[in-house]
């Protein structure tokens, strides 16, 4: 199987000069492309601190991050964002969309920063919204939508360039228990039909029981790697 | 698409913006006005001060300015008067001799300065006859002469009485004159009030033994008009080898002094006024920028690069600066027309002593164009450096802090 996120030993320390707080401690990840896989653990575990440093938003303090073959460990900031562009999708918590652009326009913006042609953006922003359900709300705002309805929005966004893998952080901690079902589904089915690799740190119960993997953080460190 | 998000961005929070383009607006209005008094006093001021005395601009024959003597007159030329009445700005025109000469009366002896006019002219450049206090006004085939009110009280002569006249003429020719006070005149120039006799050119010119011969053309323009032009055009088409052309900051540079001294004082004025608005507009766009981190992390997380980010920053600024700076333009444009066709006018110990000085005692609103653009142009861009603030702190961004706030 091809790997998608090869992270080694990773340790991220925060307030290194003051009290430090070993945030993520040593930790080792290899996921493959398709996988559907939780990261779970109570708050301060670190489950957000690794989504972000495989995300590459954030810094390690030691170890190393292979993204699709690619060290992003050192990059600079801007290379980053191109990287990030290019390679990895984020679903956040409370949605994040754009509020002043249409459903339509916050996934064609991803795209239109990777300068694809207006005939390309049309043709897979309307594919993606179709896919998870909004074909109808194209010319809507976010705040016109539900939660359930933006953070489909929100996947649609994610998916929109094409990426190596989704990092959702908490995808459905603010939607109610149909909405997040809904979601649930759209992206179990994603992962099946495209083979898009998902990555979720989540409470949800319902994120845990779909996962294929599941991923226990303790203290910054795995404490279960359990497949199934 | 980033002009669409900039602009749908600036009306997400409409009072916000209506509050920073406000700023901005009054801010242009106040610059504006402020400019447009200062203008507006200097070149009433100018008007009526060249008005008076030199013109605006005035011919000479070349050499005349450093040696003004009668020697260096020269012979009144239709074409000149062609080439300067050509000149659109030029509302009206008038030859003059100019020398010195002993006033006598009795035993009292002044010198004075005496000057050959074509009345008619004269008085509609310094509406002259306005000014006539006692006797009345010369014409041009009268044989008599003005003198000013202190130079009359200094010799102790009404109209009526005789003043004689001695001089020396054209390349030493004798001048002597023995003429009737025809009138006597108040100016405001208290030098000019003590010394200025004036006569018909053509009288002049025949004590003087200077036929036909004229020291200098000086040259009227509507207030405000624009001098420097109306010059570069005389100097591209008179012959400059024979004739001097001079305006009035060259031939009067104590009074360009004291202007440009005065609108120093206007520019550190002004200078705070910048410095309020500047502090008002930075607070508005410190607030944007640090309310809209959380966004500009998520951006950036999605792969929007930080020079694009601190360009909407930027187009945003521009777009409220611009509307603001245009609406403030405007705003100001009917207050303006309104003061200059009704002017703010002096009343009380101000008045009496612009009454002294012979000028009307307003604040004239200048309509130059400058004056708008100018401070519209000023406001604007310090709007926009203020902004590079903004576009600055985005660009030091990091995603992560940006996610975190």
């Amino acid at each position: 199987m091809e790997v998608v996120i090869d992270a080694h030993n990773i340790t991220k320390v925060y307030n290194e000069k003051s009290i430090p707080v070993n945030a993520v401690n040593g930790v080792h990840l290899h996921l493959e492309r398709g996988e559907f896989t939780a990261l779970v653990g109570p708050s301060g575990s670190g489950k957000t601190t690794l989504l972000n440093i495989i995300g590459g938003l954030d810094h390690v303090s030691e170890g190393q991050v292979i993204i699709n073959g690619t060290d992003i460990t050192n990059m600079s900031d801007n290379k980053l964002i191109d990287f990030r562009l290019n390679n990895i999708g984020f679903v956040f918590q409370s949605y994040n969309l754009i509020p002043v652009l249409t459903a339509k326009e916050n996934v064609e913006f991803v795209m239109l920063l990777q300068k694809k042609s207006k005939a390309e953006r049309e043709k897979r922003v309307l594919e993606l919204l179709r896919e998870v359900g909004l074909e109808d709300k194209v010319n809507i705002r976010p705040s016109e939508l539900s939660g359930g309805q933006q953070q489909r929005v929100a996947v649609a966004r994610a998916l929109a360039s094409k990426p190596q893998f989704v990092l959702a952080d908490e995808p459905t901690a603010n939607l109610d228990s149909k909405s997040a079902s809904n979601l649930l589904d759209i992206m179990a089915r994603l992962n099946k039909e495209e083979n898009m690799t998902f990555i979720f740190s989540t409470h949800d119960q319902r994120v845990i029981d779909k996962a294929r993997r599941v991923i226990t953080l303790v203290d910054g460190k795995v404490a279960s790697d359990e497949k199934r | 698409m980033l002009l669409k998000m900039a602009w749908r961005n600036i009306w997400r929070n409409k009072r916000r913006t209506f509050i920073t383009m406000a700023s901005v607006f009054f801010a242009v209005i106040l610059a504006v006005l402020m400019r447009a008094a200062n203008t507006g006093v200097y070149e009433h001021m100018v008007h009526n001060v060249v008005s008076f005395s030199s013109g605006y601009i005035q011919v000479h024959q070349k050499g005349y300015w450093n040696e003004q003597s009668i020697d260096n007159s020269f012979k009144e030329d239709e074409k000149l008067y062609h080439l300067v009445s050509d000149q659109k700005e030029v509302t009206e025109f008038v030859p003059r001799l100019e020398s010195f000469a002993l006033a006598s009366s009795d035993d009292k002896t002044k010198g004075v300065m005496v000057l050959g006019i074509v009345p008619d002219k004269e008085d509609k450049i310094t509406r002259l006859q306005e000014k006539i206090v006692e006797g009345n006004y010369i014409n041009s085939k009268d044989r008599s002469l003005l003198l000013s009110e202190g130079l009359a009280a200094n010799l102790g002569l009404h109209t009526g009485d005789t003043v004689v006249l001695l001089s020396q003429g054209y390349h030493g020719a004798s001048a002597a004159g023995k003429y009737p006070v025809k009138g006597i005149v108040h100016f405001g120039s208290p030098e000019l009030n003590k010394r200025l006799v004036s006569m018909p050119i053509s009288l002049m010119q025949e004590m003087y033994d200077a036929p036909d011969l004229i020291t200098s053309v000086s040259l009227m323009m509507k207030e405000g008009a624009d001098m420097e032009e109306v010059k570069k055009k005389l100097i591209s088409v008179m012959d400059t080898a024979h004739y001097e052309i001079m305006d009035w900051k060259q031939m009067m540079p104590e009074l360009n002094q004291v202007i440009e001294g005065d609108k120093a004082g206007d520019y550190i004025v002004i200078g705070i006024l910048y410095l309020v608005i500047a502090f008002g507009v930075f607070g508005t766009i410190l607030m944007m920028t640090r309310e809209r981190m959380h966004e500009f992390g998520i951006l950036m997380a999605v792969g929007m690069k930080k020079r694009l980010l601190a360009v909407v920053v930027m187009i945003e600024s521009f777009l409220i600066a611009f509307i603001a700076t245009l609406a403030g333009m405007i705003g100001a444009l009917p207050i303006i027309l309104w003061f200059k066709e009704h002017p703010i006018r002096f009343t009380g110990e101000i008045k009496k002593m612009y009454d002294s000085y012979g000028m009307e005692a307003i604040i004239p609103l200048s309509n130059k164009l400058n004056v708008f653009t100018e401070q519209a142009a000023i406001v604007f861009f310090i709007a926009i450096f203020l902004s590079v603030y903004a576009a600055r702190k985005v660009y030091s961004l990091k995603a992560i802090d940006a996610l975190r706030s």
